[in-house]
């Protein structure tokens, strides 16, 4: 099964660990424990897999996965026009731009703002879940997704912006002001743990499976 | 190549806080959404216009206390049921007689209401009831309801027989200060309206027994010779109307909520007149009265003609007057009362104001039983009594061109003055009524002699010495009355009120040439003789000046 990708020696197996910070090869005896290493020529931590990457990747995507609740069935914004209140969900903004045929709008809200945080946590949910259960199949899908991930989380905080500059943009007192609600801060959550899952993943965890197999 | 330094690091990864971070605040939103959860109620409305499901609040004083979450219209198609989620705290509070409307903008000539609403769209208002049994069903009033008596200050209800255009919400001014609010109007079977206010609590001691409340009528011209007034109510009375009161008496009995109707004059005229004593007049029909004419005592305004009515006959006017109800003492029997006009003829030009002001009418209290029907006279009374000094009496041949008012004089200074004249009962002679002023009383003698000074007396002729002489001009043209007592020994006694003397054409020269020495001036041995005679009349007539 491994063979179809045609590599057997690894460096880890061969003892070798790159820096992460300089890009040195070091050599560290086989197999490397996990412990902590230190790169003889930039002083950095090494280490052969970047550390408990899975427990905290797993910790991060759960959070977000809970996070994801609140912040998308909570208001996100409230509007205050002329003393009346109006608070509105990530949803409720989807719908009004659709409504008012504003399709273009409405399309890169909802992909920014719903589908990739959805994506990303059901993609990361995938991915770790192969590797703790040693799925072997859609391998090089697997990783190419996952720098998806990496490469579309920032765009997510695309909503945290927008509302942060109507914050402070429209605000003229009690005729009309705009202010982050509840949901604001969950939302920001769920995009940080993402981000910093992507961050903590080491995406070569997904071939290791494949290595390590018999 | 180094070989790296091994380290060993054992134990969960710290980063496990976070997702149990998230999942207990999660548990926390869980737990706060359920005990923040309302309760539906369903409310039966008749329109649904300007409500959105998912955003149309019920506001409670101004704050959110439930949103509307979906409407579904009744099956016999009358009616709409409004589902609302209330929430928990006002769970308690949700009894049977709650009130609950909905608020939308209106706008009418005499007020704008739910501007509000204009922005943030229509909303339910509530107003908690105070029934013990709780109720998820509430029928929607179709407009605000009239404020609950239970809101704070003095609660009135006044009543009319008038149209009025009072709308709930016009301000009670006092003063032309906003000091309450008209509730409700409720018209009632016997044609009635019965309007309730409210007088804010802070204001509540500007109101007591004595308060006449009246409708604010905006724009008021008087036109009262040479007086004309303008007055213009605030603009938001004129446009909404309004009430106002005055409290005549400041220190009058406190008023407290009251079922008691109170009477809501139609303006502020009949308000300060609804104390007065109404009294009839009769009279003819050329007297130049008019309604508002006044009614005067010693020239002082008492009351004035509030309507005026044909006869059936059509030869007389009947008219109703106000008098102030501290003067009924005046109205008796035999009071008098007569029309004062301007009058032109030789005898000069008399009650000049009268031109600018209309006639009026003058009255002279009499002593006789309390009436209130009065016949209006076109003349003066024949005799008008003045309670001070020596009341006494002329017979004469001919009146000449003595009248009214013609003064008296004593060594060419006036004395006193005629108050009337007559035929005397058998007609043989005219009897002239003098007044000698207080000061002077002591003057007169049984043996005083009185002439006519009128016009120019002209002694002699053409060919002998002529004398022309006259008292004063002004007796000259007018005509006047002289008198002259004689030395100490030939005077008399003193006289009492209604002695009667004669009145000559002439003064005969001797009499120009007496000069006794008599006291002048009040004292009290001199007037203690009339005094006595006099019927002694209460003359403590107070004239209160309006306090308004």
């Amino acid at each position: 099964m491994a063979e179809k990708y045609g590599k057997r020696q690894t460096a880890m197996e061969s003892g070798f660990i790159t820096c992460h910070d300089c890009g040195n090869l070091v050599r560290a005896g086989t197999p490397p424990e996990v412990s902590h290493l230190g790169c003889p020529r930039c002083n950095a931590l090494i280490h052969a897999r970047k550390p408990h990457s899975l427990s905290r990747t797993w910790a991060l995507i759960i959070t977000s996965a809970v996070l994801f609740f609140p912040a998308n069935l909570l208001p996100i914004m409230r509007v205050d026009f002329m003393g009346s209140q109006q608070y509105s969900t990530i949803m409720d903004g989807i719908f009004y731009f659709f409504h008012e045929k504003e399709y273009g709008i409405g399309v890169i809200i909802f992909t920014a703002s719903i589908l990739v945080p959805f994506f990303k946590i059901i993609g990361m949910t995938l991915i770790l879940l192969s590797i703790q259960f040693n799925w072997k199949s859609w391998l090089r899908h697997k990783t190419a997704m996952f720098h998806f991930i990496e490469f579309i989380g920032r765009w997510s905080m695309l909503d945290i912006f927008v509302i942060a500059l109507m914050a402070t943009l429209v605000n003229f007192g009690s005729l009309t002001s705009t202010q982050a609600a509840p949901a604001a801060s969950y939302f920001t959550a769920v995009v940080l743990c993402t981000m910093f899952a992507a961050l903590t993943f080491d995406s070569r965890l997904l071939w290791d499976t494949d290595v390590s197999s018999p | 190549m180094e070989t790296a330094v091994i380290k060993t690091k054992n134990g969960i990864s710290p980063i496990w806080i976070l997702p149990i971070v998230a999942i207990i605040i999660g548990m926390g939103l869980l737990y706060k959404d359920y005990t923040e959860s309302g309760f539906m109620i369903t409310v039966q409305i008749k329109d649904a216009s300007g409500l959105t499901a998912g955003k149309t609040q019920v506001m409670f004083k101004g704050l959110p206390v439930g949103i509307l979450k979906s409407f579904k219209v009744t099956p016999d198609l009358l009616s709409i049921n409004a589902e609302i989620e209330m929430i928990r705290e006002s769970e308690e509070r949700l009894t049977k007689d709650t009130k609950i409307w909905v608020v939308r903008p209106e706008f009418s000539t005499n007020r704008i209401t739910g501007l509000d609403t204009l922005v943030s769209g229509s909303y339910f208002e509530i107003r908690p009831g105070t029934d013990k049994e709780l109720a998820t069903f509430v029928v929607a009033l179709e407009e605000a309801p009239p404020i609950s008596t239970r809101v704070p200050g003095l609660h009135l209800t006044l009543t009319t027989k008038q149209s009025v255009a009072l709308t709930p919400g016009s301000p009670v001014n006092f003063k032309k200060i906003p000091v309450g609010e008209i509730v409700s109007n409720v018209l009632k079977n016997d044609g009635s309206i019965e309007t309730r206010i409210l007088i804010y609590p802070k204001f509540k001691s500007h109101v007591n027994e004595s308060s006449l409340f009246f409708i604010d009528s905006g724009i008021k011209l008087e036109m009262n010779l040479p007086k004309i007034s303008l007055k213009i109510d605030p603009l938001k009375t004129i446009i909404r109307g309004g009430i106002s009161f005055i409290t005549p008496d400041d220190n009058g009995k406190a008023i407290e909520d009251t079922p008691k109707l109170l009477r809501l004059y139609s303006n502020y005229n009949t308000a300060i007149h609804s104390n007065d004593i109404e009294i009839e007049l009769t009279f003819a029909i050329e007297h130049g009265l008019e309604i508002g004419s006044e009614i005067r005592y010693n020239g002082i305004k008492i009351g004035s003609i509030k309507s005026m009515k044909l006869s059936d006959d059509m030869t007389t006017i009947h008219a109703k007057a106000y008098i102030r109800k501290s003067l009924e003492h005046l109205l008796r029997s035999n009071t008098y009362i007569w029309s004062v006009n301007a009058k032109f003829n030789a005898d000069g030009i008399s009650n000049l104001n009268t031109l600018l002001k209309g006639a009026h009418l003058a009255l002279i209290p009499g002593d006789g039983e309390p009436t209130k029907k009065f016949t209006i006279h076109d003349k003066r009374p024949t005799n008008m009594t003045v309670k001070d000094g020596l009341n006494i009496v002329l017979e004469t041949d001919r009146l000449g061109s003595l009248g009214y008012d013609k003064p008296v004089y004593f060594r060419q200074v006036q004395v006193g003055h005629t108050t009337g004249y007559e035929l005397s009962p058998t007609g043989q002679t005219v009897l002239i009524y003098l007044n000698i002023h207080k000061p002077y009383v002591n003057l007169i003698r049984e043996n005083t002699k009185f002439w006519n000074t009128s016009g120019f007396r002209v002694k002699g002729g053409l060919m002998t010495e002529m004398k022309i002489s006259t008292e004063s001009l002004a007796a000259g043209i007018g005509g006047g009355i002289s008198l002259s007592t004689p030395d100490e020994k030939k005077m008399g006694k003193r006289i009492r009120d209604g002695h009667h003397f004669t009145l000559y054409n002439d003064p005969d020269d001797k009499w120009l040439n007496w000069s006794p020495a008599l006291e002048i001036g009040v004292s009290d041995r001199l007037l203690k003789s009339n005094a006595d005679e006099k019927k002694h009349k209460p003359s403590d007539i107070k004239l209160q000046e309006d306090n308004l």
